[in-house]
């Protein structure tokens, strides 16, 4: 008999809760995810290019588990929640018939265990399922198909996955019911609303949440533009001062929005229950407030990472960039060696678009007690200072230092044309800059200092400095560039080298002898002919696996992160949403007996939950229109800034990717608001 | 005179076989326009499945209640929505207002609900509010209300859309003396002078007083009839209904 109750009441509460059955499954699919990163294709593959990253990667992936343990503990929590309370006044009938509470417990025990193992049936095959297709589709993305597939499937993952959901399945379970053990019968057969309006809306109430709504939209208004304008980014400080007033302003916003409700309850005047509906929807906005403004701020969280991550994985393109593909690693001239020759000699020279030597060296003809001041440029830091004076772009100037290094004019110049660039034209007695693609964000000063041709003296020579900024790669790994250096002409390069400079043979590959698709593979047959004539060389191919690492890594987590909050924003929102319904279903019942049959309701409701979603979209789609346009100009390199229009396709899928799950939310909630009302159409019995 | 409401050996039963309940066992009735008609009898002997068959909030077992002509047994849909707000006027012992809406709202409540124009609805509310006294309270909330005051509110609002019927289901019966009196006198005005028809349902025989007609139930049949006569004073009526009560009270005690 008890176990067939458990039985009935289960099935039926899945039925009824969608809601809460999607929660626990898509629990188990995040939970999946994440445990499963590592075998992936893509980081398979990484794992045979970088160990070193694969290290990295799993002391990540502890960290995102432990993060997503936390986080679908509150997501399982508030589904959960809801679900009791939704069934409460059941429950209150169960202990009057005389079942004792320990007994009740354990019926919701077994019942929450037998919908866990629901959840795990469905969830796990559906987890490895989604983790097929996202190995497959990057895979094809990043043109690593010649590995060949493997599948994802990882009992350790699936065993770690189970347990961690049944943990915080537990916890939940074991808060929730001790709460439940401790209320009154009273209070569980009957429903009350949380709140109960005390007073009216005096004036004086208008206007001074008119005055909160005006603070906070100025506050947004104030993060927006530092957002946007790039101010936030200078310094810690700043975007703190950015973040702090623009969550201050989402909560005063959502605050303040009662006045808004009120002058609608006021001014407009039709539809079926109108009224009714706007008081509802004002409710919410008096006591619930918070919390909408901060599903808001998780909305807004979600997308600004679901954009952040798409975008990163779009601007990736390693076909299509002109870079260096390999550097041969220097080593001071005269020591014999000639990695140019040898390649010609093995008949790979046709392979290479261009070849070419690059000298770099230190001033060394200065005496050792000079080192610190070979270089002195202080009329530079000077207009520097004047240019800039917050300090915000010129802190990296030290790094050049008083014993910078040097870079050979004309080596330089053929490697930029190489690469499609302009060459710099210096004349004698003249220097010019350069700067590494990441220290050059703040180049607009720099290129203003340089206009002013500032008087340097090398090694006691005079010179000014000129030209605009350079900054094409010198080598093929992005990580052992120099920062910054001086372009010296050749003449006074060898003088101040002393012979003693590190020469660099670097190639760009020829495009046309091979496709996008086989650029990996031609990687790895070129390399392995060096290693056979035992060339010591860089290639891009670690350049690339490691900054694949980083994109693939990075690209994954904010948009995994972008779909938990979203669906913690959601679920929180939903739940809500019905917990408030059910808690006021007195005054749906009154409406009953005054005559309103269920399609009128359930219009109603549904226009409520539009509203209760709409708002904390809205507000989040206007900070995310923001915020994303801050987040590219931060993390899209200069290159790719320029193609901000090609990411508008990327964002686009974006916005529609999020509709639709908001739509899908929404759906939900609407049925289980539509399933809850007819409940409330029948009489109920007054004892 | 045509009846407003002609009621026919109407049953309603509760649950099948050894724990079947007759909470209501044939009763046959009409309440005729401009009447204000009692209903009497004590707890669990079927007064408000009464009401609820006639407010078509349940469905009888058999029999007949046709309004104006309608049988209401055949409404459905929209018709039957219709029915229960426009047709119909309901006063409930607890009130039944909503709590987040002033008081002006929830009189204004089956307006919205049902339609009607906004022109004769102002009027109307103008002349209501007045009427039963409520004019400073429109802005308040339910909370801020005193239980007379908001019974008066759910009056008006049960009377906003003029109803042919209004089913009052023991309307003192959460009020203290004083508010309960006045309440009354309120709607035994709106019968004098107003016309309006009211079938009410209580166990308070001052309240009961207060009407034209009374009839008393028992075990879901009627038992008794009382009629005020012409010029009969308040206060005898009174005496009478007692009288036929403490029959109401021995007889069930007989049978048990
Ligand atoms: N929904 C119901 N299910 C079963 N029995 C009911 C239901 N509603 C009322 N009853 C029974 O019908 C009888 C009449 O109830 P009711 O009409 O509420 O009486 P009154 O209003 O006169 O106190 C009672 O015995 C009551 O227990
Ligand atoms: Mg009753």
């Amino acid at each position: 008999m008890f176990f067939k109750l458990v039985y009935r009441n289960s099935v039926r509460s899945h039925k009824e809760n969608a809601l809460f059955m999607g929660s626990l499954i898509i629990s188990i699919i995040a939970f999946y995810v994440v445990l499963s990163l590592s075998n992936q294709d893509v980081m398979r593959y990484l794992k045979t290019l970088e160990s070193d990253a694969i290290r990295k990667l799993f002391s990540m992936i502890t960290v995102l588990y432990g993060f997503t343990l936390f986080i679908i503990f509150a997501l399982i929590y508030f589904a959960s929640k809801y679900q009791i309370e939704r069934r409460s006044h059941e429950f209150g009938v169960y202990i009057m018939m005389g079942m004792k509470r320990m007994k009740l417990l354990l019926m919701l025990l077994l019942e929450d265990i037998s919908s866990s193992v629901i959840a795990l049936l469905v969830g796990l095959p559906v987890s490895v399922l989604i983790t097929e297709v996202i190995s497959l589709l990057t895979v094809k993305a990043v043109g690593i198909g010649f590995m060949g597939h493997q599948s994802t499937w990882s009992l350790h993952a699936a065993l770690l996955t189970a347990a961690g959901f049944l943990g915080v399945k537990i916890l939940a379970f074991l808060i929730l019911s001790f709460n439940l053990a401790r209320k009154e019968v009273g209070t569980l057969l009957t429903d009350a609303p949380d709140n109960v309006r005390k007073k009216g809306y005096p004036l004086l109430h208008a206007v001074v949440q008119a005055v909160v709504l005006i603070l906070g939209i100025l506050l947004l208004i104030y993060a927006y533009d530092t957002g946007v304008s790039g101010t936030a980014w200078a310094g810690t400080r700043e975007l703190g001062k950015t973040v702090v007033t623009g969550v201050l302003g989402t909560l005063l916003v959502f605050r303040g929005l009662r006045f808004v409700i009120d002058l609608i309850v006021r001014l407009v005047k039709s539809g079926k229950l109108h009224v009714f509906t706007f008081r509802q929807i004002e409710d919410t906005v008096i006591f619930k407030s918070g919390t909408l403004a901060i599903c808001s701020l998780l909305i807004l969280v979600a997308s600004s990472c679901l954009a952040a991550g798409v975008a990163t994985f779009a601007s990736y393109d390693m076909y299509d960039k002109i870079r260096i593909d390999y550097t041969f690693t220097s080593f001071f001239k005269g020591d014999g060696s000639d990695p140019h020759k040898q390649i010609e000699e093995m008949g790979l020279a046709g392979e290479f678009l261009y070849l070419g030597e690059l000298r770099i060296a230190h001033p060394y003809v200065v005496g050792d007690e000079n080192y610190d001041s070979a270089f002195e440029a202080d009329e530079y830091k000077r207009l520097l200072d004047e240019l800039d004076p917050k300090f915000q772009y010129h802190n990296n100037w030290d790094d050049l230092g008083g014993f910078p290094f040097m870079i050979c004019l004309s080596d330089y110049n053929k490697l930029a044309v190489a690469m499609g660039g302009e060459p710099l034209d210096l004349q004698e007695g003249e220097l010019g800059l350069y700067r590494s693609e990441s220290f050059a964000k703040g180049g607009n000063i720099d290129n203003q200092v340089l206009e002013r041709r500032p008087r340097v003296t090398l090694v006691g020579k005079e010179y000014v400095m000129t030209g605009t900024v350079q900054n094409y790669p010198i080598v093929t790994d992005m990580f052992t560039t120099l920062s910054g250096a001086v372009i010296v002409p050749d003449a006074d390069f060898d003088y101040f080298a002393d012979g003693r400079e590190e020469v660099y043979v670097n190639g760009i590959l020829d495009r046309t002898k091979y496709t996008r698709s086989d650029m990996v593979e031609n990687y790895t047959k070129l390399n392995k002919l060096f290693d056979l004539e035992g060339l010591e060389y860089e290639s891009y191919l670690q350049n690339m696996g490691r900054q694949l690492f980083y994109l693939v890594a990075a690209s994954y987590i904010t948009i995994y992160l972008a779909l938990i909050f979203l669906v913690v924003a959601n679920t929180i929102l939903g739940v809500q949403f019905l917990m408030g319904q059910k808690r006021t279903s007195r005054r749906y019942r009154t409406l009953v007996k005054l005559g309103a049959d269920h399609p009128t309701l359930y219009k109603s409701s549904k226009k409520q939950i539009n509203w209760y979603f709409g708002l904390p979209i809205a507000v989040a789609a206007a900070s995310t229109f923001f915020a994303t346009k801050a987040l590219f100009n931060a993390i899209l390199s200069s290159r790719t800034k320029t193609n901000i229009d090609e990411m508008l396709p990327v964002v686009l899928i974006v916005v529609v990717v999020f509709i639709l799950i908001e739509c899908l939310y929404m759906h939900i909630v609407k049925r289980s608001s539509s399933r809850f009302l007819e409940t409330l159409m029948t009489p109920e019995r007054e004892e | 005179m045509e009846p407003i409401l002609k009621i026919d050996s109407l049953k309603k039963y509760y649950g099948k076989g050894d724990s079947q309940t007759k909470a209501i066992d044939g009763i046959t009735f009409e309440v005729f326009p401009g009447e204000f008609l009692g209903i009497m009898g004590a707890s669990g002997s079927g007064k408000s499945t009464l009401l609820n068959c006639i407010a078509a909030v349940i469905k009888p077992t058999s029999g007949s209640i046709e309004m104006d002509g309608k049988e209401i047994g055949k409404l459905s849909g929209k018709k039957l929505a219709e029915y229960r707000g426009k047709d119909m006027g309901y006063l409930f012992q607890n009130f039944e207002l909503i709590d987040n809406l002033t008081g002006k709202e929830n009189i204004l409540l089956p307006v919205s609900l049902h339609g009607g124009t906004e022109k004769e609805g102002s009027e109307r509310f103008g002349k209501l509010t007045e009427y039963l006294e409520i004019k400073d309270i429109l802005n308040k909330f339910p909370s801020q209300m005193s239980g007379g005051e908001k019974q008066r509110i759910a009056a008006a609002r049960a009377l906003i859309l003029n109803p042919g019927l209004i089913l009052c289901d023991e309307p003192t019966g959460a009020l203290d003396s004083k508010n309960a009196k006045a309440l009354m006198t309120k709607l035994s005005g709106l019968n004098n002078e107003q016309g309006a028809t009211i079938l009410m349902v209580t166990h308070d025989s001052n309240a009961a007083s207060f009407c034209s007609r009374i009839m008393f139930i028992q075990d879901g049949k009627i038992f008794h009839e009382l009629r005020k006569e012409d010029g009969e004073d308040r206060k005898d009526f009174y005496d009478r209904i007692l009288k036929v009560l403490a029959q109401l009270g021995g007889g069930s005690s007989n049978v048990l």
